[in-house]
């Protein structure tokens, strides 16, 4: 294992990585832990528990940190760039061919179908949010089949009030008084420190 | 014209790197918590793009791999102000984790992050972003859903997305292959109409 080694390991989780970052975790531990060993599954965990507890998308933080693991400074940025690399060129390109597409009546056909996908993503994405934060158990399929057959191993259903307080307060802190979204989630972490247990 | 478009490309630039700079400090509990922080900081304040093309921006980049910040801040970047600003973006992006996650790495790779403290201060930023996306899904659907079609393609894309059974780049290109027959079709059906009353 080089360094240049690293950056093309990198490239190829960037390629890989549909989706968001998640994606991304299933596939380092097949590679990282298990083919190369560059990391071992306990030091793994610990990444992944920093990783969540540090701001930042996910497979930015696992990237630096493998690479620091093996080469140092210099291995964490070659590996967080390699992660990148993909995306620069294939997103740029469609950009690129997109702007010139998209006031023909094939790219308004496009858009026109994308855009509420896009939405229902998005919207799914208040239940991911909500479920991590909101829900003291995740509202998902298998669990409200479980609560619907009456199996509550898992635990009943629950809302847990402080975070749903300030989910509310953000939601009006942006639609009413138009505060900046970054001094909002700064109070709500803040917050949430104090008041979260 | 829009402020934007009267700023040189150098503060676009500059814009762009300090804007997904600050974002990228804010996305804890994955990328779609930038959807609202960029409507906030591009759509209403910088005025780099419109809603929609934010709304565009987000079905294109989940068409491909890449993670969605990054990916976000290449397609941002590189509409307002060409390849330079999708550089200037990217860069903004990914540099304050990999300096956060470097320090850690170096410094505090002993001390215990998992404290309730930490805890909370994530679900307390998790649950504003919960309702800071809700308001933003709200005035989307305001401005997009306007008859059945756009309706239904919405509620399968939500039903497919909470199944969990549907990778997010199949519900974007299922919509966008259902879009082009509709247009097609509801174009050819007020073709003939319009020929039926000649």
């Amino acid at each position: 294992m080089n360094i240049f080694y690293l950056y093309l390991l990198f490239i190829k989780y960037g390629l890989l990585s549909f989706g968001g970052g998640y994606v991304l975790v299933t596939l380092f531990i097949h590679d990282l832990v298990e083919k190369y060993q560059l990391i071992s599954s306990s030091e793994f965990a610990n990444l992944l528990a920093i990783a969540q507890m540090t701001p930042g998308p996910i497979g930015i933080n696992t990237a630096t940190y493998v690479g620091y693991k093996t080469f140092g400074i210099a291995g964490g940025i070659i590996a967080t760039a390699g992660l990148l690399t993909p995306a620069v060129v294939l997103v740029i390109l469609a950009a690129y061919y997109f702007k010139r597409c998209e006031k023909s009546p094939i790219g308004q056909g496009l858009l026109y179908g994308m855009r509420p996908a896009a939405l229902g993503l998005i919207i799914s994405a208040v239940l991911i949010f909500a479920n991590i934060s909101i829900f003291s158990v995740p509202v998902t399929v298998s669990n409200v089949r479980c609560w619907i057959m009456g199996n509550e191993d898992i635990g009943a259903f629950g809302v847990r009030w402080v975070p749903l307080l300030i989910a509310v307060a953000g939601a009006v802190a942006i639609g009413r008084f138009k505060l900046n979204v970054i001094y909002i989630i700064a109070a709500a972490a803040l917050l949430g420190a104090l008041f979260i247990r | 014209m829009n402020e934007a478009a009267q700023v040189g490309k150098f503060a676009r630039c500059r814009m762009l790197f300090w804007g997904f700079f600050k974002i990228a400090a804010l996305v804890v509990g994955g990328g779609y918590a930038i959807v609202p922080a960029a409507e906030n900081e591009f759509v209403h304040r910088k005025k780099l793009l419109t809603e929609t093309e934010l709304l565009d921006m987000m079905a294109i980049i989940q068409s491909l791999p890449g993670i969605i910040a990054g990916n976000a801040a290449l397609y941002m970047g590189y509409r307002s102000a060409g390849i330079a600003g999708a550089l200037s973006a990217l860069l903004g992006v990914a540099t304050p984790s990999t300096v956060i996650i470097l320090l850690i790495a170096m410094f505090l790779h002993n001390v215990n992050l998992d404290t309730p403290v930490i805890q909370g201060a994530f679900v307390g930023a998790q649950a504003a972003i919960t309702g800071l996306i809700a308001m933003t899904a709200v005035r989307m659907v305001r401005k997009n859903i306007k008859n059945i079609f756009t309706l239904f393609i919405a509620l399968a894309a939500v039903a497919a997305s909470i199944s969990g059974a549907v990778a997010p780049g199949w519900i974007i290109l299922f919509g966008a292959v259902a879009g082009v027959i509709y247009r097609l079709s509801v174009k050819a059906e007020s073709e003939a109409a319009a020929n039926k009353t000649k």
